[in-house]
């Protein structure tokens, strides 16, 4: 399961987002990504709001650790380590 | 309606705001040959747009063009360029900003939005994937660029719609109104924001579901994975990620290019930079980082001032040139009126460069007895006044009083005004000049060549203050003096890399910062051609992509050749900065000798192919570069503009070019 390690270091640069739509339609969308991530510039002290979908949401489809990559790819490319692999269900 | 097209959405987006119609066309009638952004968007101007139209009437039109490269992870690709007749120069009017906006506009299945025509009542425009609408803007009629981006997103339901909108500032037509683009990023310079403004149109939101798909998915995944790591690697990601964009300010300081009291020198005092230095806004102000889409280094920082006069300021951004802009150029050493000021033009919609340059002419002229105490609503202009300065922004925003003049920009109010104030405004082809560029030769020669005018973002080498080494300039240049500051030699052949590499960057959706601008190590041309292959299905090589960098450089070129007119007499720098050496700091006693710069200019029009006596391009580049369409509009550029040919072409009589 991907779970968040550091949610409180995400800038919001929607890197997971892309990565994650990639892995599940070989394109690029916010729509079809297991993450939604939601920061407000003007709020900080909010920090950023991150969902996983483990479930289907809309166009959001859920999340599947990344079936058939090599490694999850919101993992290796969160240049903040936000996401982390947990082992077991 | 969609036009399914790899790597782009695949329409433009046309809007007459007069007849309130919309319709759209494929992407792909300009695509690849004028790649996007803002490549498409000059192109579009330079066909539709007739010299005679000015640039607040209904006529002039309004591009919003996403970078080729948006919406996909290439890294730093975030960038939606915006064009149209410049309000300030009346050449080319054009700028480029980060945030969220240009991949949403993508995922909405638009690559460029174009508006011309003017709205009845205020209004903005609302593009939710195929649905497009006109709505009225009236209750956002005079609030903060902020307050219009959290009124539109309350108004929509939808806190994830991307705004681009224009604050006070646009709305009085002031011409240094600026767009803000996703709540806190600035496409700044050229007025664009009075454009808006004049066109009743208070913003631009966005938000599509749709994505972006690819020719070769895997292969562009595996490029973006490399490219990603190594970036992150350099040691100045580093920095900037720390410190943001204000880390260069110092950097400035050390090679003398810092403007001090409006150009009277170009070295800040190093007590008085220490007081403002990065660290300080780091360590003591700043309360949040945040990236633009798809980007690795989150350059971008908020700050918030918890005491004193200007306490409850949240400031959203601090770029590099605040450090000049509210510092060395006014004489200010106050970081916490640095942020209220940036703060302050920021909600107010105005760019904080042409604001700054439009001050600093106001306390010079205040200084040398050419303006009083009546001219200024009672104000007293003194360098270093802090209270004064943020009085002159909320008054130029409003077109109040002496902020009416000093919203026309340094150099028309300085035609206004006249009594010798001429010699006090700063500025290339009417825009002000930001930067110290006595020191640094190949950055005053992108800067003062840019056709935009005064503008280190379209051009200028950042490699004399990084210091290139001889190796590093020979790989990439071809030259080895690409690190050495005061030198003239080879800096003609490395503008004429960064002006076409620009071009490409600002079409791509390129930021700079993760381009082969600041360090070799950065994205280079060969990548991105790279990157543009796998995405579009188009195989372009290297050569091909920095063709098409010239050829778009050459479009803004030749907007100002059948627009103004615009010859050699506009490619020189300010007469002060041509006589008067740098007078402390490092670099104490450079100039731009007339000479010297002549003869660059020279080396610099021979290697792009452009007529050295007018600056123009010649017939024989603009078949080479695929601009035959263009061969006529040149022509139609000899009648208009007789007159500045003429004289031009006494310069060769002279001793030397004669400027104003």
């Amino acid at each position: 399961m991907i779970r968040l390690e550091r949610p409180e270091a995400c800038t919001g640069c929607l890197i997971c987002e892309l990565a994650c739509s990639f892995h599940h339609t070989r394109k690029y969308s916010r729509a079809n990504s297991s993450i939604r991530v939601e920061k407000s510039i003007f709020y900080p002290t909010e920090g950023a709001k991150i969902t996983i979908y483990e479930t289907r949401k809309d166009a959001h489809p859920p999340c599947d650790s990344c079936e058939n990559e090599e490694s999850p790819l919101c993992v290796r490319l969160c240049p903040e380590d936000v996401f982390c692999l947990k082992g077991g269900e | 309606m969609t036009t399914k097209s790899y790597g782009y959405a695949g329409n433009i987006l046309r809007v007459d705001l007069t007849t309130a119609r919309h319709w759209t066309e494929s992407t792909a009638e300009y695509a690849p040959r004028f790649l996007g952004g803002r490549g498409i968007n000059q192109w579009i101007l330079l066909n539709e747009l007739r010299p005679w139209v000015t640039p607040f009437e209904p006529a002039n039109i309004l591009c919003f063009g996403a970078g080729a490269l948006t919406g996909t992870l290439v890294p730093g690709a975030s960038r939606v360029n915006i064009d149209s007749k410049n309000a300030l120069t009346s050449g080319i009017g054009s700028g480029n900003a980060g945030g969220w906006f240009a991949s949403e506009l993508k995922f909405a299945g638009y690559d460029h939005v174009v508006i011309r025509g003017k709205a009845r009542l205020p209004v903005y425009l609302y593009i939710e994937d195929e649905k497009v609408s006109l709505r009225p803007a009236h209750e956002l009629w005079g609030k903060t660029t902020r307050e219009t981006v959290e009124l539109i997103q309350e108004d929509l339901g939808h806190s994830d719609v991307q705004v681009a909108c224009i604050g006070p500032a646009g709305e009085n037509i002031a011409k240094l109104a600026c767009i803000i683009v996703s709540g806190s990023r600035a496409v700044g310079r050229c007025g664009l924001g009075a454009i808006m403004g004049s066109k009743n149109l208070k913003a631009v939101a966005v938000r599509g579901t749709g994505a972006i798909e690819l020719k070769n998915p895997d292969a562009f995944m595996s490029l973006v994975n490399s490219v990603s790591e190594r970036l992150l690697a350099l040691p100045s990601v580093q920095i900037r990620k720390n410190l943001g964009t204000p880390a260069v300010g110092p950097l400035h300081n050390s090679l003398s290019g810092m403007p001090y009291k409006n150009f009277e020198d170009e070295y800040y005092p190093e007590e008085k930079l220490a007081k403002i230095s990065p660290e300080v806004f780091h360590n003591q102000y700043q309360v949040d980082s945040y990236a633009c889409m798809a980007c690795s280094t989150p350059c971008g920082h908020s700050y918030f001032i918890d005491h004193g006069p200007y306490a409850g300021t949240h400031c959203l951004k601090l770029e590099g040139n605040a450090l000049f802009d509210f510092g060395s150029r006014l004489g200010i050493d106050d970081p916490a009126s640095n942020l209220k000021a940036q703060e302050e033009c920021g909600e107010l919609g105005l760019d904080a460069d042409n604001t700054s340059g439009a001050i600093a002419w106001a306390i010079d002229c205040f200084q040398n007895s050419l303006l009083s105490k009546e001219d200024t609503d009672g104000l007293e202009l003194n360098w270093g006044d802090h209270g004064v300065v943020i009085e002159l922004i909320r008054k130029i925003a409003h077109r109040e009083g002496i902020g009416n003049l000093l919203a026309e920009g340094s150099f028309k109010a300085s035609q206004m005004l006249g009594k010798g104030s001429e010699k006090y405004s700063f500025h290339i082809k009417g825009q002000d000049l930001i930067e110290g560029i006595r020191s640094c030769k190949g950055w005053a020669l992108g800067i003062v060549v840019s056709p935009r005018g005064a503008s280190h973002t379209r051009g200028a080498p950042y490699t004399e203050y990084r210091q290139w080494s001889p190796k590093e300039s020979q790989e990439t240049f071809g030259v080895q003096t690409a690190g050495d500051p005061t030198t003239y030699s080879g800096k003609a052949t490395i503008v004429t890399y960064y002006d076409a590499a620009c071009a490409l960057w600002d079409s791509l959706g390129l930021c700079f910062i993760t381009a082969n601008w600041p360090a070799p190590e950065g994205v280079n041309p060969g990548e991105l051609a790279e990157f543009y292959s796998l995405a579009t299905g188009g195989e372009l090589s290297e050569k091909e992509l920095m063709k098409a960098g010239e050829r778009i450089h050459n479009v803004e070129k030749m907007f100002n050749v059948y627009h103004v007119g615009f010859t050699r007499r506009e490619d020189y720098p300010p007469k002060r900065l041509m006589e008067e050496p740098i007078k402390s700091g490092p670099l104490k006693g450079e100039f731009l000798r007339r000479e010297d710069w002549d003869k660059m200019l020279d080396e610099y029009y021979m290697l792009r192919g452009w007529d050295p006596s007018t600056s123009w391009p010649t017939q024989a580049t603009l078949a080479r570069l695929d601009l035959a369409e263009c061969v006529e509009m040149l022509e139609q550029a000899r009648q208009l503009h007789r007159g500045k040919l003429l004289i031009s072409q006494k310069r060769d009589n002279a001793n030397g070019a004669e400027r104003r």
